[in-house]
C-alpha cells in the first residue's frame, strides 16, 4: 500500500548512489585540483552512507535493493570520459560542478519528500534519517555552488589556451 | 649577572612565581666580540622577529653595525627575556652573501642591474599583463615577517590599485587556521586572551603546540609557573614526546589526522558530565544544542579506536578540562597543519564557550601565530582578506573601503573569497596567472610537493619577482630579484599573538643598495601610476609613519582598532595591545570580557564557512541563526584523513620545527651558534619501530612518499610508533644543488633533503591552510651509521631515548648574559 513511498525511496537510493558515483568520477578527472578532488571523496562517503541507511530504513517499505558495493568501488561508468578529454578544462570543471549541483539539488528534494511522508506516517526513525541526510545533502549542494563561485571569474576571464 | 650557554639551556634560569603574581623580570642579553654594555654606542628599540612571541628588545649599535641585543625589562610580553634565536640570530644581518643589488635574468642568468632597470621590468610586465589579460593574471605572495606598514601598502596596491583577488601571505601555511577559527567562533579574528593568562591559569591545555620550541619565552613563563607554588596542570596533545609532554599531567599522542575526533570526545565528556556553564552558554552563545547532538556519538571508546589513544587517558584529559577554574588553551601547527584543521581548532574554542571561560584572567584562548608579524598580514589584508577585518561578502564593508581609498567599489574584487596561495599556485600552473610577486618568503622550500612547486615557479611564461635579503631557493628561480632591507635596517610596527603592538626602529643602514620593502612597494605603485577615481595617487604616503597613519584610519571602528596609537606612544614605552581607541586609550588586555562578540551581521568579519566542506555560509543563513553579539558554537563531524598508510607506505609522515631554526634557515642557518646546534636534517622514528626493523641511531634512512624521497640520519626519539618526523627547515641553498636536490655530493641526485619533497598538495577546506602532518610514507635503511649520532638536538623533542654520547651545547661564543631579579648571577 506504500507503493508510491517505495518508489520514492528507490528513486532516492538511485540518486544518492549516482551522486556518489558522479562525485568519484569528478574526483578522478580533477586530481590536480585537490580541493575538488578530496572534497568529492569526502562527500561521496556521505552519499554512500545515506544510501546504506536508506536500505536499512526502507526495508519496511519494501525497498529491495542491495547495499552499495562499498566505498569507491563499482559505481557507474565514466560515461563521458573520452569526450571530456577534448573539452577546455576550465569549462569542463564548471560543467562537472554544475552536474554535481543539479544532482545534489535533486537529492535534497527527494529527502524532503521522504521527510514529509515519514512525518505523516509518524515514522520517527525514517524522519530522523531524512532530516540528518537532508542536512548533509544541502551541504553538498552549497559546496558545489561555492566552488563554482570561487573559480568562475578566473575561468571566464582568462583565454582558453591557458589551460594545460 | 651570570653567563649562560643558551644553546645548552634554551630557556635559561628559572624565576619561579605563583598564581596571580607578576612574572619576575630577567634580562637576557648577548653582545658580540666580547663587548660589554659600556662599549655600545646606542640602543635602538625593537622586538623579536624569528618567531611569533613578540618579545621586546633593544638593538645594540657599535660603529654603525648591530653588535647585539638585550631584552626590554619593562615589556609586558617578555619581562626582559629572549630566546636563543633572538640572542644569536641577528648576526645573519651581517652575512657576506646578503643581496645588495637588484638582479635580472638575461639569457637565462641572473645578472646585476640598477634599481631603475629592475623596477621598470617589474612594473612594465605588470602593466603589459593588465592591458592584455586583466588583473586576474597578476598575483602576490607575501610573508608574516614584513611590517604592518608594508602589508597595508601592499594590500592597497593589490586590492585598490591593481584590483586582483590573488593576494596571500605565507601566513596561509602558518596561521590561516588560527584566524579562521577565531572568525568562525567569535565573528572576527583577534585573540580573546593575553599572555598574562599564564600567570593565572590553573590548567593550561596545549593542542599541537610545542611551545617549548616555537615560542621559547612563552614556555619560560609556563616553566616559571610550574616551578612556583600552586603550579598549573598541563594537558598536551602531540604525537611527539616534546618538552611540553614531559611536563604534562596528561599527554595524548593521537594518530595524526584524528584531532577532530579527539576534540569531539573531550567535548562529549564535558557535556556528559555537565561541566557546562549553562547560564553563560544561554546568554552568550548560539549552537550548543547542535554541538550536543554532534558529540553524542563520540564517546571516548570510539575516539580511542580512531585516534589510537587509551579511553582512560581521554577521560583524564576531559576531567582536567572539566575541573579547571581558570583554563588557558593554546593551539598551533599540530592542529593547524593537520587534517580537518579549522574544525579541530574551533572545538578548542568550543571548550571555552561551553565552560564559560573567556575574558577573565587565566581564561583565554591563544590560537597561536608562528611568525612575528602574522597578525598584521591578516589584519591589513595582505592575506587576501579585506583590510581591517572587513567582510568581503558584506557590500557595506566594501563601500566603506572604497570611500577610504576613493575608488569605485567595483575596483575592489569581492565577487568571491580571496584566492588562497595554493590556488594561486594552481592558476600559475594552468597559466592564467602570469606574474607572481613574492616578498620575504621561500615557497621553493616551504610549500608542499616541492617538485611541483619548482616546476610551476620555473615556467617560462610566469614572470617571477622575488624580494628578499638572500638569494633563496625561490630567488634562484626568479626573473627579477629585489634586495630588501631587514629588521634593524628599517622602521615599522608589528603585532604579536596577544595583540601587543611594538615599534621596531631602524638601527643601522641596509647593506649596499638594499632597500626597505616599503620603499620598493611605493616605487612600484608610483611606476604603475596607480590612481584613485579623481586621478590622484592612490598611495598617498611616502614613509612608514605615513603608512601607519593611513592604516589607523582604515582600522578605526573595526575590532583591530589602532586609531588611538601613535609612533610617539610606542616609543620608549612597552608594547600596547589593540584595540587602542578613545574607549581604551591604554589598550585592551582581554577581548570579550563583557561576553559580547563581534558577530553582528553588519559588523562581523565573515559569515563563516561549513567547517567540513568549506562552503561559505550565505548571508541569509547567517542572519537566520541570529548570532548578534553571541559567540557561535560550531560542531563538525569527523572525516578520515586523505592519505592513510597502506602496505607500500606503512608510516605516517609528519613534519615540524626545531627550536634552533626558523623557516628555511635563511637567517638561523647563518648564525653560527644556531647552525651548529642543528646542522643538518634528521629523521625521527620510535624505539619500537627502530627495533622492529633493526635500525640504529645514526643510520641513513630513505623516506619515500608518492611525491618523492628524502634521505636523513636516524634519531630514535620519543615519537609515537608508526609515525616518522622530519624537520622542514633544510633546503638546498647551502648544498651544491642550490635550489633543488642534487649536485656533486649526491649519489644519484634524486633524493632530497627538504621534507616538503614528500608532503601532499592538500589543504583545509575552511582555512585553506596546506596540510603537512599526514602523508603515507615508506622508510628503508640505505646505510648503517658509523656510530655517530644523528645531527639532531638533544635538548628538545628530538632528544634521543637513550644516551647517544653527545649533548647539544654551544661554545665560548654562545655565552649570553642573564640578569636575575635579585641582580645576581644565576
Ligand atoms: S615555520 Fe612556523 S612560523 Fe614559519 S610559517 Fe611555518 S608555522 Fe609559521
Amino acid at each position: 500500500m506504500m507503493v508510491r513511498l517505495t518508489a520514492a525511496l528507490r528513486d532516492l537510493y538511485r540518486d544518492e548512489t549516482e551522486l556518489a558515483a558522479a562525485l568519484l568520477r569528478v574526483a578522478d578527472r580533477h586530481g590536480a585540483d585537490p580541493e575538488l578532488h578530496h572534497g568529492c571523496h569526502d562527500l561521496a562517503r556521505w552519499s554512500e552512507q545515506h544510501a546504506t541507511d536508506l536500505v536499512e530504513a526502507g526495508r519496511r517499505y519494501g525497498l529491495g535493493v542491495s547495499e552499495p558495493a562499498g566505498y569507491g568501488a563499482g559505481y557507474g561508468a565514466a560515461v563521458d570520459g573520452a569526450a571530456a578529454d577534448a573539452v577546455d578544462p576550465g569549462l569542463l570543471l564548471l560543467a562537472d560542478l554544475r552536474d554535481l549541483h543539479r544532482r545534489s539539488a535533486g537529492v535534497v528534494l527527494d529527502w524532503d519528500v521522504v521527510a514529509q511522508a515519514a512525518q505523516a506516517l509518524r515514522d520517527r526513525e525514517l524522519l530522523a534519517l531524512a532530516q540528518a541526510s537532508r542536512t548533509q545533502a544541502e551541504r553538498q549542494l552549497a559546496w558545489s555552488k561555492a566552488l563554482v563561485k570561487a573559480s568562475a571569474a578566473q575561468i571566464m576571464t582568462s583565454p582558453p589556451q591557458d589551460a594545460s | 649577572m651570570g653567563r649562560i650557554d643558551r644553546i645548552a639551556e634554551p630557556w635559561g634560569t628559572r624565576t619561579p612565581y605563583g598564581p596571580g603574581e607578576t612574572w619576575p623580570t630577567r634580562v637576557d642579553s648577548y653582545l658580540a666580540d666580547g663587548l660589554d654594555e659600556h662599549d655600545v654606542d646606542r640602543w635602538v628599540q625593537s622586538a623579536t622577529v624569528l618567531h611569533s612571541n613578540g618579545d621586546a628588545l633593544d638593538i645594540a649599535v657599535k660603529d654603525g653595525r648591530i653588535a647585539g641585543v638585550r631584552g626590554r625589562a619593562g615589556d609586558r610580553v617578555n619581562h626582559g627575556r629572549l630566546g636563543p634565536k633572538d640572542l644569536y640570530g641577528w648576526q645573519a644581518n651581517h652575512s657576506p652573501d646578503r643581496l645588495t643589488e637588484p638582479l635580472v635574468r638575461r639569457g637565462g642568468e641572473l645578472v646585476p642591474a640598477d634599481w631603475d632597470t629592475a623596477m621598470d621590468a617589474v612594473a612594465g610586465r605588470t602593466r603589459e599583463l593588465l592591458d592584455e589579460r586583466g588583473p586576474g593574471s597578476v598575483g602576490f605572495y607575501t610573508t608574516g615577517q614584513l611590517f604592518l606598514e608594508e602589508y597595508y601598502t601592499l594590500a592597497v596596491i593589490a586590492h585598490g590599485g591593481i584590483g586582483t583577488n590573488h593576494l596571500d601571505g605565507n601566513t596561509r601555511l602558518c596561521t590561516a587556521t588560527a584566524g579562521e577559527s577565531l572568525k568562525e567562533s567569535f565573528g572576527s579574528d583577534g585573540q580573546p586572551g593575553s599572555y598574562t593568562d599564564v600567570d593565572h591559569a590553573d590548567v593550561i591545555a596545549l593542542y599541537g603546540h610545542n611551545v617549548a620550541e616555537t615560542q621559547t619565552v612563552l614556555w619560560t613563563r609556563m616553566l616559571d609557573r610550574l616551578a612556583g607554588p600552586n603550579p598549573p596542570r598541563l594537558l598536551c596533545v602531540d604525537p611527539r614526546q616534546t618538552p611540553v609532554a614531559d611536563a604534562a599531567t596528561v599527554h595524548l599522542a593521537p594518530r595524526p589526522g584524528t584531532n577532530l575526533m579527539l576534540m569531539n570526545a573531550l567535548l562529549h565528556e564535558i557535556v556528559a558530565h555537565d561541566w557546562v556553564d549553562h547560564d553563560w552558554v544561554s546568554r552568550h552563545t548560539t549552537g550548543f544544542d547542535d554541538l550536543r547532538a554532534q558529540v553524542a556519538d563520540c564517546p571516548p571508546e570510539r575516539a580511542a579506536e580512531v585516534c589510537d589513544v587509551p579511553a582512560g587517558d581521554i577521560r583524564a584529559a576531559a576531567q582536567l578540562l572539566g575541573s579547571a577554574e581558570r583554563l588557558l588553551s593554546t593551539v598551533l601547527q599540530g592542529f593547524y597543519q593537520s587534517h580537518q584543521a579549522t574544525a579541530a581548532a574551533v572545538q578548542v574554542n568550543n571548550v571555552h564557550l561551553v565552560r564559560g571561560m573567556l575574558g577573565r584572567p587565566g581564561c583565554g584562548v591563544l590560537q597561536m601565530n608562528g611568525q612575528p608579524t602574522a597578525q598584521n598580514t591578516r589584519e591589513c589584508g595582505a592575506d587576501g582578506d579585506l583590510p581591517g577585518f572587513r567582510n568581503w561578502a558584506n557590500p557595506a564593508h566594501v563601500e566603506d573601503l572604497a570611500r577610504l581609498w576613493n575608488v569605485d567599489p567595483l575596483r575592489i574584487p569581492h565577487y568571491g573569497p580571496p584566492t588562497n596561495l595554493m590556488q594561486i599556485l594552481r592558476y600559475a600552473e594552468q597559466g592564467s596567472i602570469r606574474f607572481l610577486y613574492v616578498t620575504g618568503t621561500n615557497p621553493a622550500v616551504s610549500l608542499p610537493e616541492l617538485a611541483r612547486v619548482r616546476r610551476v615557479l620555473a615556467q617560462e611564461r610566469l614572470f617571477l619577482v622575488v624580494q628578499d635579503i638572500f638569494l633563496t631557493e625561490t630567488a634562484q628561480l626568479a626573473d627579477v630579484v629585489l634586495p630588501a632591507a631587514t629588521w634593524g635596517e628599517k622602521t615599522g610596527t608589528f603585532t604579536n599573538v596577544d595583540r601587543t603592538v611594538h615599534l621596531s626602529e631602524k638601527a643601522v643602514d641596509p647593506p649596499g643598495g638594499a632597500r626597505p620593502d616599503l620603499d620598493i612597494l611605493l616605487d612600484y605603485a608610483r611606476r604603475l601610476e596607480l590612481a584613485d577615481q579623481d586621478g590622484a595617487p592612490l598611495v598617498t604616503w611616502t614613509d612608514a609613519e605615513g603608512a601607519f597613519e593611513a592604516w589607523k584610519a582604515c582600522s578605526a571602528g573595526r575590532p583591530c582598532d589602532y586609531s588611538g596609537l601613535s609612533y610617539d606612544q610606542l616609543r620608549g614605552r612597552s608594547g600596547i595591545q589593540w584595540p587602542v581607541n578613545d574607549a581604551h586609550p591604554g589598550g585592551t588586555e582581554r577581548l570579550y570580557a563583557d561576553g559580547v562578540f563581534p558577530t553582528d551581521p553588519g559588523y562581523c568579519e565573515t559569515y563563516g564557512r561549513d567547517l567540513v566542506t568549506g562552503a561559505p555560509v550565505e548571508p541569509t543563513a547567517y542572519r537566520a541563526a541570529n548570532p548578534s553579539g553571541r559567540a557561535l558554537i560550531k560542531p563538525a563531524e569527523y572525516v578520515p584523513p586523505h592519505e592513510p598508510p597502506d602496505d607500500a607506505h606503512p608510516f605516517v609522515l609528519t613534519t615540524g620545527r626545531t627550536l634552533y631554526h626558523f623557516h628555511t634557515r635563511t637567517k638561523t642557518g647563518r648564525a653560527p651558534q644556531l647552525q651548529r646546534a642543528a646542522p643538518d636534517v634528521w629523521v625521527e622514528v620510535s624505539d619500537d619501530d627502530a627495533r622492529a626493523h633493526g635500525w640504529d641511531e645514526g643510520d641513513l634512512l630513505r623516506i619515500t612518499t608518492e611525491r618523492g624521497s628524502v634521505e636523513a640520519r636516524l634519531r630514535i626519539s620519543g615519537i609515537r610508533p608508526g609515525v616518522v618526523f622530519l624537520p622542514f627547515h633544510y633546503g638546498y641553498w647551502d648544498t651544491p644543488g642550490g635550489y633543488r636536490p642534487g649536485g656533486a655530493n649526491s649519489a644519484d641526485g634524486a633524493h632530497g633533503r627538504a621534507a616538503n619533497e614528500l608532503t601532499p598538495t592538500d589543504w583545509d577546506p575552511a582555512s585553506k591552510q596546506p596540510l603537512f602532518k599526514t602523508a603515507a610514507a615508506a622508510v628503508e635503511r640505505i646505510a648503517a651509521g658509523d656510530g655517530s649520532p644523528a645531527p639532531a638536538p638533544t635538548t628538545t623533542a628530538s632528544r634521543p631515548v637513550r644516551d647517544v654520547g653527545t649533548h647539544t651545547r654551544g661554545d665560548e661564543r654562545s655565552l649570553a648574559l642573564e640578569t636575575l631579579p635579585d641582580g645576581g648571577a644565576r
